[in-house]
């Protein structure tokens, strides 16, 4: 997955659920990374390990301004997270554990 | 076959009304999905309703008819601040929020929930066009 965002936040079911954007390296397909660990920035690309499914949320894009409801936002809970290549090529893979 | 792709299409459609309800759960049944131009007028507040709800949301305004109407926007992530002018869509949702600003004491304003915001950019343009 490539991050498209910096460390960010949604809401589902009023709840703040942090983490980031990213792009799915196979289908482009775009997913909310679900994690604690604010270590990482746009454009590091993360193997991920952990499970998806579909929730309604409120999003806000920082880039446009734009705040929306959408019906289904795929969000990823990540478990386990492994820095394959960084955006600022600043250090090499680094394994991090969930929730920190 | 065509009643099946019916059924087919009827529950996707009330799945994903299902899911948008979820998304805003205090949204009354029956009102309607509406845009408007707002201006946000206060900085984000922390209220109880009427009818008892807890929202953030800020007080903002709108002109229909040449009559301005202040209306309070509510909203998940707060990340709008005071002046900025706003394309929303969402719905009137029967509650009102009671408050002052100005000179009006104790006013109610009707609540809004938005299910989206976009900015109207410039906002000294977008300012000058709608509130003159």
């Amino acid at each position: 997955m490539r991050l498209t965002t910096d460390y960010t936040e949604i809401v589902v079911d009023s709840s703040r659920v942090p983490g980031y954007w990213a792009k799915r390296a196979n289908d482009g397909k775009k997913i909310f990374l679900y994690t604690r660990d604010q270590s990482y920035k746009t454009g590091d690309v993360l193997k991920v390990e952990g499970a998806m499914g579909p929730a309604p949320a409120a999003v806000f894009d920082d880039e446009t301004g734009i705040y929306e409801c959408l019906p289904s936002v795929h969000v990823f809970i990540v478990w386990k997270a492994l820095l394959s290549s960084s955006g600022r090529d600043t250090h090499a893979a680094v394994p991090r554990s969930p929730g920190k | 076959m065509t009643s099946r792709r019916e059924l087919l299409f009827g529950l996707m459609l009330a799945s994903a009304l299902i899911t948008i309800v979820n998304c805003q759960p205090f949204v009354q049944k029956g009102s309607s999905v509406q845009g408007i131009d707002v201006r946000i007028l206060t900085d984000e507040r922390a209220v109880r309703t009427r009818q008892g709800e807890y929202l953030g949301g800020y007080l903002a305004e709108y002109e229909q008819d040449f009559v301005r109407h202040k209306i309070f926007v509510t909203l998940e992530i707060h990340k709008y601040v005071k002046g900025n002018m706003l394309k929303v869509m969402g719905s009137f949702t029967g509650d009102s929020v009671r408050m002052s600003y100005g000179d009006q004491k104790d006013a109610d304003f009707p609540v809004f929930v938005i299910l989206k915001a976009e900015p109207i950019w410039p906002w000294e343009n977008a300012d000058a066009r709608i509130l003159p």
